[in-house]
């Protein structure tokens, strides 16, 4: 076959040209570890890679809201924790001071130790979190669930309306949302006569510091003392209420841990699955750069010396 | 008989002599782009009768001839058109695969970063950090459709400078190529068709390639050494000496198109007629505005889809809830102010060569992203037995014109439905007159919103991220609805109702550019390597070779000496003749 000089040339110099482009591209994706750099690289596999890294990234928002509900979950468990043993306090007080021997000045320092420990478990009652939102208040974060001095009800609304305050929920897993809080109104309202614990408190402490107590005769048909003892009773069931929140608590504590395992396996899997997708295959890679260079290397030797060649050389 | 050995020994001088210029011309010429080599035609001398014997003569240049095939050279002239097609075609989609999927500016880091944001924020609704970070998170989003949105339109750009650019090489061709024609015809007939102008046919063959890497052409061959050149539609570019220019034109139905036409007289109006890329054939031409007919404005009123689904509905979220002061929330991506506000979104461009007696409007009515897709339309007022009714069809595609449906009956209020029959968009027309009848539209329902996409305000206590229903800075069901837009099947409703999330719309986008990418580097790669061969089967015959060259010089060298030779023995001859009468 017939071939011209300018022929030989320029094949000589596309097959090199193609040999670097060939190269280039395989350093370009050892330098990133890409196999895919763009969807036509391979379109199918560009889709899949950035249809996980889509859920990886959602996933990644689910656990850092699960992160964040842990935070929150876990000031609840302390403060509600806090609660329990100031109202362990109270209830221990309470029966001494149902006993019918004590004197009324021994009832008066048990008044003083009851408003103390009121005070403290408000205190709990009205803790807030890192960033000055009420832990108890639900949605109404901004506002103090039991303000001393006040009327005594869950964010100084009528029981209905206290009832009806609801806590945030956050997304956590595609679809499933949890609550974040548990608000004074279930903590710390008797869920029978929907008074609160410092109501109740209030009514008892009172009720001890009459100077009648525990007066076996007047207000008919109760006694005093009888009345204590309906309001020590009222306290067991907010103590119970209290310990059913703290409960509720350790369950959503124990469930966020499983969810939050889940969404971590489900993220290295969409890892892995774009990863096989769009990325490189290094071995294969590195081989076929070697392969590659051989080749240049030889097509530009082959050149060099073929070139050279030519029956003029040999007119003189 | 000295004397005709002279001559014969001369002739042969002569050709050998030739015969050198030819090689040194061809070994000259080994780089010239175009250029065929050429060869010698020697012919031997008829032979004078003596006697009952013929004795030779000697030789006679008949030609210097160009190495040269027809056949090939329309191969490769069919061969560049359909290469040039799929290269520009490729070249321009290229861009977009290059950019739609880089994790730095592409969308789809954008999209998950934003909603991510409106993760993060329905934990702590009230943490102005948080608040600061999802309205970030919003401005970076509308910057990637912008900046999306921009590449798309500097594309169509581009593809304006290229008509800009071909008509200016289809000229200069033709004018180059006409001229040629005209000396080419000046020389058959000077020399008596003796000879051929093998440097002139040499230089138009190499235009016609030139031009036929800008447009795909027919060649036709006359008989009198003249081409004559016609585009893929049938309208001529060169006959014999004439060359037709072709204009650019802007395009009456949107005005941001360039196009290519010619002048022509239609009811004694000067109307500039373009061509699409349809009757253009192949050629690069064709390729860039096949592109931006097809691939660029699909990719493009997709882009805008989503971003208009995107803004409309965290909008109407955002107005539904109440910001951190309590207060009902507001847009949060603003795609403009029209008077009408699906013109902040979509496109209606009125034909320029509508009547200006009674000018028609078309105002947009109602716009369902749910179920709009890719497409254009195109709105004819036709022809109804005299009343002017209009009618619609895909952009693009030229299939036939189908009457609009009004809903309800009689109201004005016509409806484009999709290939499902859905409803996409419906728009009213002014006071139809007779003088109507004729007049075109064209409706591009989210052509604007990626390119108008903005963020409405700056302050992160206007977030709406709580319910009206509950308006507590703790409240974060507003900012969750808005968290779950994210994979709520809100778009291409069209044949499945559970839709397509915007996440996945865009993924499915990507997924087209890169299959359409690919598969154009393909076509562009099988065309390059056709042309390849055709230009090695036409070096192979045509281009020159050194060593062939090499040995053709010894060739005529050792004849050229030879010939020389026999003069000086002819001479010998002629003395010893002499010598006898001494």
């Amino acid at each position: 076959m017939r071939i011209s000089t300018t022929q030989y040339f320029n094949k000589n110099t596309s097959q090199m040209t193609d040999n670097q482009a060939r190269l280039s591209k395989l350093q370009g994706q050892l330098a990133t570890g890409n196999r895919v750099e763009k969807p036509s690289d391979d379109p199918l596999a560009m889709a899949t890679a950035l249809g996980a890294k889509a859920g990886v990234k959602q996933l990644e928002a689910y656990q850092s809201n699960l992160t964040y509900m842990n935070n929150q979950l876990g000031q609840l468990d302390d403060a509600l924790g806090a609660a329990s043993e100031v109202m362990t306090g109270i209830k221990e007080s309470m029966i001494q001071a149902g006993n019918a021997i004590l004197s009324p000045s021994d009832r008066a320092i048990i008044v003083q130790e009851l408003r103390g420990r009121m005070d403290e478990l408000r205190g709990v009652a009205n803790r807030t979190g890192p960033n000055g939102d009420y832990l108890l208040s639900g949605t109404n974060s901004a506002t103090e669930p039991f303000p001393a001095g006040g009327t005594e009800e869950f964010l100084s609304m009528p029981p209905a309306a206290g009832a009806a305050i609801k806590g945030r929920s956050v997304e956590v897993a595609n679809g499933r949302q949890m609550d974040l809080n548990i608000t004074g109104y279930q903590a710390f309202v008797n869920p029978n006569t929907s008074e609160s614990a410092f109501k109740i408190m209030d009514d008892a402490i009172n009720l001890l510091a009459n100077p009648g107590y525990p007066d076996t005769v007047v207000t008919p048909p109760q006694t005093l003392a009888q009345q204590f003892q309906g309001k020590a009773a009222e306290m067991d069931s907010v103590f119970n209420q209290l310990q059913l929140s703290r409960t509720k608590v350790g369950v959503r504590l124990r469930e966020a841990e499983t969810i939050s395992s889940i969404n971590a396996s489900a993220i290295v899997e969409l890892q892995r699955v774009s990863g096989d997708a769009v990325g490189l295959d290094y071995a294969k890679a590195i081989s076929e750069l070697s392969q590659g260079q051989l080749q240049l290397q030889a097509t530009q030797q082959s050149f060099a010396s073929v070139s050279k060649l030519s029956l003029f050389n040999y007119l003189s | 008989m000295t004397n005709s050995v002279y001559g014969i020994a001369l002739s042969g001088l002569n050709a050998a002599r030739s015969g050198l210029s030819t090689t040194s011309n061809n070994i000259a010429n080994v780089n010239t782009v175009g250029y065929n080599r050429q060869q010698t035609i020697q012919a031997a001398r008829p032979s004078n009768s003596v006697g009952s014997e013929y004795i030779g003569q000697g030789v006679d240049i008949q030609t210097i001839e160009r190495v040269y095939s027809e056949l090939v050279g329309a191969q490769q002239e069919k061969a560049t058109s359909e290469s040039a097609f799929y290269t520009a075609k490729f070249e321009q989609v290229s861009r977009i695969d290059g950019v739609i999927a880089d994790e730095a500016s592409g969308l789809a880091t954008a999209m998950s970063d934003f909603f991510n944001a409106a993760q993060s924020l329905s934990t702590d609704p009230a943490d102005m950090s948080a608040r600061q970070n999802y309205l970030s998170s919003a401005e970076a989003l509308t910057s990637r459709f912008n900046g999306i949105n921009n590449v798309m339109d500097e594309l169509r750009f581009a593809t304006d400078l290229k008509v800009t650019d071909t008509v200016e090489k289809i000229n200069n061709a033709t004018s180059q190529i006409s001229e040629l024609n005209r000396r080419i015809l000046a020389f058959t007939s000077e020399s008596g068709s003796k000879g051929t102008a093998n440097d002139l046919l040499d230089q138009r063959d190499k235009l016609v390639i030139d031009l036929a890497e800008q447009v795909q052409i027919t060649k036709v061959n006359l008989s009198d050494g003249s081409v004559n050149l016609f585009m893929g539609n049938g309208q001529p570019l060169v006959v014999r000496d004439q060359a037709f220019d072709v204009s650019t034109l802007r395009d009456p139905e949107d005005p941001e198109n360039l196009l290519v036409g010619v002048q022509r007289k239609i009811n004694g109006e000067e109307r500039l007629i373009s061509f699409d890329s349809k009757s253009l054939g192949s050629g690069a031409l064709a390729g860039y505005l096949s592109f931006r007919e097809n691939e660029l404005s699909e990719y493009q009123n997709t882009i805008g889809l989503i971003s208009a689904q995107i803004g409309s509905s965290v909008n109407t979220l955002q107005q539904a809830g109440v910001d951190l002061a309590g207060v009902a929330g507001g847009a949060m991506f603003s795609f403009g102010s029209s008077l009408n506000p699906i013109d902040d979104f979509s496109r209606v461009n009125a034909n320029a060569y509508n009547d200006d007696v009674n000018p028609l409007s078309l105002t947009l009515n109602s716009l369902d992203l749910s179920k709009v897709t890719g497409d254009d339309y195109e709105i004819l007022i036709r022809d109804n037995g005299g009343v002017p009714t209009p009618q619609f069809r895909i952009a693009g595609e030229g299939g036939k014109f189908v009457d609009l449906a009004q809903v309800p009956a009689a109201s004005g209020n016509f409806v484009v439905p999709d290939v499902a029959g859905n409803p996409v968009v419906s728009f009213g027309l002014g006071v139809l007159a007779g003088s109507n009848i004729g007049d075109r539209f064209t409706i591009m329902p989210t052509r604007d919103a990626a390119r108008n996409m903005t963020i409405a305000f700056s302050r992160p206590e206007l977030v709406a991220a709580a319910s009206a229903t509950d308006a507590q800075p703790g409240n974060n069901e507003n900012i969750l609805s808005i968290a779950g837009l994210q994979s709520k099947g809100a778009l291409f409703q069209n044949f499945n109702p559970k839709g397509v999330s915007v996440s996945d719309a865009f993924n499915q986008l990507v997924s087209r550019v890169g299959n359409k990418t690919r598969e154009l580097e393909v076509a562009s790669e099988a065309r390059q390597s056709v042309l390849g061969q055709i230009v090695e089967t036409r070096d192979a015959l045509s281009g020159v070779n050194m060593d062939e060259e090499a040995a053709n010089l010894i060739k005529y060298q050792q004849a050229y000496q030879a010939a020389g030779r026999v003069i000086s023995l002819s001479k010998e001859m002629f003395d010893q003749i002499l010598g006898i009468f001494r």
